[in-house]
């Protein structure tokens, strides 16, 4: 699918959640749910948080979607800045009962097994700790673009910011996340990834 | 040619990846200019990439939400058919 069939796709969704149609709905969680919870789990660490928060993100946009406006940003522009500021709520909320930030308990994806757990948990630690040390707006632009999977259009419209700076951003990030973990430990897979 | 800066080669290598599917292989190729610069920020951005998108919620966590998410939208529907009959 090409973005443009995405973005188009994505409208119909959204218009029909808007007018209530339960399906619609739906579909509209089971879309962005995982990538909230993803985006989440970049910027807190931990896994327990990024589901109950995710959960709270989709209860905030019912609230919310009737105020949705097309002209001002893309949907998901709009949904990453209301995950941002139920992040910011539940930091001040965790300030004040004395709770520390934590980093992940590490937790499997469904598909990796017991050796790959292992590896993966550490690897996945590892980039967290890294990124939480970033400056907040690196720290943004990794949790939207790798883990949330927004393009650098729909992360510059979610940050307020031009694509531009957004490309400055990323790179300033990514060369730190290199001086921070060394070359990667394992070959990502996508050297493997066959041609099509 | 004008030298294009380093952030828009990663970017364009990045989108390459991500939204266009290609190889890493072959996106060093295509930047073959960059390839000692851009290969190493390149695998330590796809290392991050998908380090995250193999995490995925948990199964009961999302079915619990979706219901959660759902009852409400139901219970927000009745409330404003209520409020038109009222008004």
């Amino acid at each position: 699918m090409s973005p443009n069939d995405d973005a188009q796709n994505d409208r119909q969704i959204v218009d029909a959640a808007r007018a209530g149609d339960e399906q619609a709905l739906s579909e509209l969680y089971l879309r962005y749910f995982p990538r909230v919870y993803r985006y989440i789990l970049a910027r807190t660490g931990n896994q327990y948080d990024a589901e109950d928060l995710a959960e709270e993100v989709f209860m905030r946009v019912l609230e919310a979607i009737g105020r949705f406006q097309w002209r001002e940003a893309p949907f998901s522009a709009w949904l990453f800045r209301i995950a941002h500021n139920a992040i910011i709520s539940q930091r001040r909320k965790d300030t004040a009962r004395g709770k520390p930030g934590q980093l992940s308990d590490g937790h499997p994806s469904d598909s990796d097994g017991p050796e790959e757990l292992v590896e993966s948990r550490s690897v996945l630690d590892e980039v967290l700790e890294a990124a939480q040390k970033l400056p907040e707006a690196q720290r943004q632009v990794i949790a939207l673009r790798f883990s949330a999977g927004l393009s650098v259009a729909e992360t510059a419209k979610a940050m307020g910011k031009g694509d531009g700076n957004v490309k400055v951003i990323q790179h300033k990030a990514i060369v730190r996340l290199r001086e921070m973990m060394g070359q990667p430990k394992k070959r990502p897979r996508a050297y493997e990834r066959e041609k099509a | 040619m004008k030298e294009k800066k380093l952030e828009q080669v990663l970017e364009e290598a990045l989108s390459a990846y991500i939204e266009g599917g290609r190889t890493v292989e072959d996106i060093l190729r295509e930047h073959a200019a960059y390839h000692g610069r851009l290969e190493p920020l390149l695998s330590t951005a796809i290392g991050t990439y998908e380090e995250f998108q193999a995490r995925h919620p948990s199964t009961a966590a999302q079915q619990r939400g979706l219901a959660r998410f759902l009852a409400d939208a139901r219970a927000r529907a009745s409330l404003r058919s209520l409020a038109r009959k009222a008004g």
